[in-house]
């Protein structure tokens, strides 16, 4: 089992290196997590720059807002760049990674040979995983750097660690929407449903999901900071309750602001968060084990 | 209108209404507004009768109750809807616009159709007509939807201007669908691969939508701190606008960048109407219009400039004067 699921692999790793649009989207999530720290940067300027003037003309006492500020506060706002971007561009690169053997007609040659369907999903999962877990390793070193250049001074070791597990965290959000990916460009018939179908999913679970229990706004759930249930005791504390927990965008920005330490609780660890990640994480390589088949894989795309 | 684009009118609208897997995602679209909608309603019941409850407890220990109580504005609740139609109607008319050329060339039906003789603006002009349609009829729906639950479950009554503020608003979203309708349509014309059409398309949007939005929002100093900067320094609102004179370069620069996005605009047109924005909550037309004309002048802008995009590229020579993949 092992040699054909490492050669497809490695063959996933090689056709991503040559997808110029799986590059692109690369770097612009990179190039986010840059400008995540220009943004952190030129607010926190801008807030003690504020908090001084307010000190001059006496309207204000008391300390700087900022100075109980953590260090990795700073890069808050690549959670919701991970939200967004991240899991646009893991659906993108399942997509792509099915159609492109669909489109090129790799799967009618590679069922020929004695591979299963399920060495092939396991394949392309490792391979797919390795280019996403590479991505996430250059955010997480551009992080760190940014914090150094912001700072003046290197993150400690906790903060490192702190930063290191926020972007394990961020995979294990990604690999579920990479799997819904997958699953649309192996099983869709049309190349643009293949790709609106899970863009629907994942509005639902970042947006409807969360807004069912909270009423709140679609766009102010573009936010780092997991949404309050709009009042206690009411249909939507109830719906809190029930869909918070299943909810992936609020258990990864519940678990980020207390590894980032902007969350009212200060740095902590969410073992809930985390826990209901990895098992998100698990149900979505299942589904593409259990849901792909290869006799639909060969029927032809269509536009 | 000539009798081929007249012909090719006809025959896209055709095409599109019967294609079923975009009209289950309308209908998605149009469920997520209701639901929006009804999720808001019931927020604002909840809210009053809250209010209710206590005014009620007060009453019998002999006190009366210093809060007013929450006001019904029927249009401020369909703020969740809009956001939805802002952030996923480009999806879907991305994917008009995409699939409206992509089967064509799929098909390889445009040397025969380039076969006839048709103006060089022809092509371009019936199948923007018809995707001009398309999102009437759709728009209409959503209008149906809206004042539907608004009425019924948000026991909302309608006033003529009332009417008129709805329609008004759901005008600058047809715009705002057309334009990225025929955004899709000029990229799809003006790509040699139809994937990369249709992914930067969705770059686009991610870009547009998503992200410029959220970077000016989030560069607000008073976004910084939970609860708010000013707030946090008790430091009341003459002082705060004094204070923020001083950071002129810094607001602007924030504002500009939230400007070049398209979705702010029809944010603030549609915003203004329905007075999600209390300065113009309850003002009339005239009034919001003339505060306001500049957001839909621009989003009108972007309208005829993705329109002369796709103009320009969906012709003859870029259509099967080269190879595609």
């Amino acid at each position: 089992m092992r040699g054909p699921v490492l050669t497809i692999a490695r063959q996933e790793l090689r056709i991503a290196g040559t997808n110029r649009l799986a590059m692109l989207l690369s770097g612009i999530f990179l190039g986010m997590v840059l400008i995540s720290g220009f943004i952190g940067w030129a607010s926190h300027h801008t807030v003690t720059s504020v908090y001084g003037e307010a000190l001059r003309e006496g309207a204000a006492s008391g300390p700087n807002p900022f100075s109980t500020q953590q260090p990795l506060d700073l890069i808050r706002n690549t959670v919701i760049y991970t939200i967004l971007i991240g899991a646009l561009s893991a659906i993108l690169v399942g997509v792509q990674s099915a159609m492109h053997d669909r489109k090129a007609g790799v799967v009618d040659l590679l069922f020929s040979r004695p591979v299963t369907t399920r060495q092939y999903v396991a394949g392309k999962f490792l391979g797919m995983q390795y280019l996403l877990a590479l991505i996430l390793a250059a955010a997480g070193l551009l992080s760190w750097g940014t914090a150094l250049f912001i700072r003046g001074a290197m993150l400690s070791p906790a903060d490192t660690g702190a930063l290191a597990a926020f972007f394990l965290l961020a995979w294990l959000f990604l690999v579920p929407f990479n799997m819904l990916g997958f699953i649309f460009g192996a099983g869709s018939r049309r190349e643009t449903s293949a790709l609106l179908a899970p863009i629907l999913v994942w509005v639902l679970l970042v947006f409807v999901l969360p807004q069912l229990g909270t009423a709140a706004h679609p766009v102010s759930l573009l936010n780092p900071v997991p949404a309050q249930p709009a009042s206690q005791g009411s249909f939507f504390a109830f719906n809190h309750r029930i869909l918070q927990p299943v909810s992936p965008a609020d258990r990864f920005k519940g678990a980020s602001a207390g590894l980032l330490g902007f969350s009212p609780g200060g740095k902590h660890f969410e073992t809930f968060d985390w826990t209901t990640l990895a098992i998100i994480a698990a149900a979505g390589f299942i589904a593409a084990l259990l849901l792909i088949r290869s006799g639909r894989m060969r029927k032809p795309v269509r536009e | 209108m000539s009798k081929a684009v007249r012909t090719i009118f006809f025959k896209e609208l055709g095409d599109l209404l019967r294609r079923r897997s975009f009209l289950l995602l309308c209908a998605a679209l149009a469920s997520i507004v209701a639901l929006s909608l009804i999720i808001a309603s019931l927020n604002y019941h909840k809210q009053l009768s809250d209010y209710q409850q206590y005014a009620q407890t007060l009453a019998q220990s002999g006190g009366a109750a210093a809060a007013l109580p929450p006001q019904l504005s029927p249009l401020q609740q369909l703020r969740g809807s809009i956001e939805y139609i802002e952030i996923i109607g480009p999806v879907l008319a991305i994917v008009a616009g995409y699939g409206i050329v992509a089967k064509e060339k799929y098909r390889g039906t445009l040397r025969l159709f380039f076969s006839r003789p048709i103006g060089a603006l022809d092509l371009a002009a019936g199948k923007l007509a018809a995707l001009a349609l398309l999102w009437l009829i759709i728009i209409l729906v959503l209008l149906l939807v809206m004042a539907t639950t608004l009425h019924f479950v948000g026991g909302a009554l309608f006033s003529a201007s009332t009417i008129a503020k709805l329609v008004l608003s759901l005008a600058a979203a047809w715009a705002y669908l057309m334009f990225w309708s025929a955004l899709a349509l000029g990229l799809t014309c003006s790509s040699k691969h139809l994937g990369s059409a249709l992914l930067i398309s969705f770059i686009a949007w991610l870009a547009v939508v998503l992200l410029l939005p959220q970077i000016g929002d989030t560069m607000d100093p008073d976004n910084q701190v939970p609860g708010g900067l000013f707030q946090s320094m008790h430091v009341d609102k003459s002082h705060e606008h004094a204070i923020m004179a001083h950071f002129g370069g810094y607001e602007s620069a924030r504002n500009a960048l939230e400007e070049t996005s398209i979705s702010k605009h029809f944010e603030r047109a549609s915003f203004a109407f329905l007075g999600v924005k209390q300065i113009y909550n309850q003002q009339p037309v005239g009034y919001i219009w003339g505060d306001t004309w500049k957001d839909t002048a621009l989003l009108l802008t972007g309208l005829l400039a993705s329109a002369a995009f796709a103009l320009t590229w969906c012709n003859k020579r870029n259509l099967i004067g080269r190879s595609w993949k």
